[in-house]
């Protein structure tokens, strides 16, 4: 074959006719940042793209961690969401592709989406392959609909709140003694009330967290004085239910980080959850225990279960499983991004016809 | 501390109404109106009430610069002051009791047990005062 018969691909590939790799060059006009680490999150390759935007030569890149990375980028606080994320991977790394958007307050983009997965390429030693890609637009769109939800929320709370008072007025007596008819539809227009509010508070707790307005108030305490505060608040419910709730907390527990009001917004959600589960007469059993540097809670029922099919969808914005009881959709994804926020991780674990576990773990406080 | 005259400044018409309602119903007190926190700082001073409940978000004037005017009135900075607050501003309302608010109080309120929780406020001040 002569060399006139070749495409122009196969010319452009033959390094002895073209000394262009031409991989590597689409690598390096990728409009991506790439990079790849070995399974320590080394560096080992970072295209040209990553290397313009971050301002700095490959070999000060090539064998750093990537922490350690970027970490050495200045940026004056704008890449600490961005750092919090990848600190994430670092300690749970991803086991398939995992993306995020992450806010970046730098002047002209304001948004990346962050891309992370293992890396099995033949030939190659295992890593992982991270992609960071401009999200402006993406994340600007996002914040509008998060502002909007926000606005609307706080709009609909309003004539909410003088709907249920009016009807606990009249349900009080405040007319007078009312016939059984019109106690009975007040009470299922007080019910439907009081769930329209609970909707609107996730809505805006949700907005909240997805715009980063989520702030917390943190202070120094013990997550088995917030377990028995949210069992304190589910007292009434665990008993109609008649499902009893164990708390089984290990002593001498390292204090943490946490807003208080938060924390026992996830405990109460995830003991609420449990006793709409669990069947009468059994017992959902809360364990506080130190794993490592963080306390772990886990809450488990000896309910249905959930099928593995979904066990990979609960913590999604509006999935309720089938079957599932009356709620807003809302609740484990609110609790798992207010652990997350307290740069913690929750997780669940689930035996179809032997009940669930959730877990969670937000890290100890340091000294003393 | 007996009550017998409740301000309250709300500038949500509704709200206004039901808050009324329950509190002349279940209080059996006598309830003084103000749109917005200009309004409250003029009738606490022509009519003194016994208690001052001031929503947080009003126009004008909301509620924790009201409260800090009225701190500031020699003639009106006994008058116990309790925030009303959505849930979303509870954080901000723990900064506003440092402008010497007795406490708060979280819509949706419920109308039946607001005059009571109002004089559970007092009786604790009340106590830790004595």
């Amino acid at each position: 074959m002569t060399t006139s018969a070749r495409s122009p691909v196969e010319t452009f590939r033959n390094p002895e006719t073209h000394p262009l790799n031409y991989a590597e060059m689409v690598l390096d006009y990728s409009p991506s940042g790439i990079v790849v680490t070995d399974l320590e999150w080394r560096i080992r390759y970072a295209n040209r793209t990553l290397l313009r935007a971050v301002g700095c030569p490959e070999e000060n890149l090539l064998g750093e961690h990537l922490l350690v990375a970027v970490s050495k980028i200045p940026h004056q606080g704008a890449l600490d969401d961005l750092m919090h994320y990848l600190a994430r991977w670092t300690s749970t790394p991803p086991d398939k592709l995992d993306s995020r958007i992450v806010p970046v307050k730098l002047s002209e983009r304001k948004f990346v989406r962050v891309r992370a997965m293992p890396f099995h390429a033949p030939g190659a030693p295992a890593g992982y392959y991270l992609t960071f890609t401009d999200a402006t637009k993406e994340g600007d769109v996002d914040e509008m609909k998060s502002d909007f939800i926000s606005v609307a929320s706080h709009e609909m709370r309003t004539p909410m709140t003088s709907i249920k008072g009016s009807i606990e007025l009249l349900l009080g007596g405040y007319a007078g003694e009312l016939p059984a008819e019109s106690t009975e539809l007040l009470g299922i227009c007080l019910t439907a009330v009081d769930r329209l509010i609970r909707l609107i508070n996730d809505l805006l707790d949700i907005s909240k967290i997805e715009s980063g307005k989520m702030e917390l108030h943190l202070a120094r305490l013990n997550v088995t004085d917030c377990v028995h505060k949210s069992m304190r608040s589910l007292r009434s419910l665990a008993e109609v239910n008649k499902v009893t709730i164990r708390a089984e907390p290990e002593e001498r527990l390292p204090e943490v980080m946490a807003d208080r009001d938060r924390l026992e917004q996830v405990i109460t959600n995830l003991l609420s959850n449990a006793l709409k589960y669990s069947p009468s007469e059994k017992d959902v059993r809360v364990r506080v225990a130190a794993v490592d540097n963080s306390v772990r809670v886990s809450v488990s029922d000896e309910g249905p279960g959930i099928p593995p099919d979904q066990l990979g969808k609960v913590f999604d914005r509006f999935q309720q499983l089938a079957g599932a009881k009356k709620g807003t959709g809302l609740g484990l994804t609110i609790a798992r991004a207010l652990v997350e926020q307290h740069r913690g991780r929750m997780w669940v674990e689930s035996e179809l016809g032997h009940g669930t576990s959730f877990y969670f773990e937000i890290p100890a406080a340091g000294g003393e | 501390m007996a009550i017998r005259k409740v301000l309250l400044a709300e500038d949500e018409e509704d709200i206004r109404k039901v808050a009324q309602i329950s509190l002349q119903f279940r209080g059996g007190w006598e309830v003084a109106l103000a749109n917005n926190g200009e309004e409250c700082l003029a009738k606490a001073a022509s009519d003194p009430p016994d208690v001052i409940l001031l929503d947080c978000m009003m126009p004008k004037l909301d509620g924790y610069e009201t409260c800090r005017r009225l701190k500031l009135d020699p003639s009106l900075r006994h008058i116990p002051v309790i925030f009303l607050t959505a849930k979303a501003q509870e954080t901000e309302v723990k900064k506003g009791l440092s402008l010497g608010a007795v406490g708060y109080l979280i819509k949706p309120f419920n109308p039946m047990s607001l005059a009571a929780e109002i004089s559970q406020i007092l009786e604790r001040q009340a106590e830790g005062n004595a």
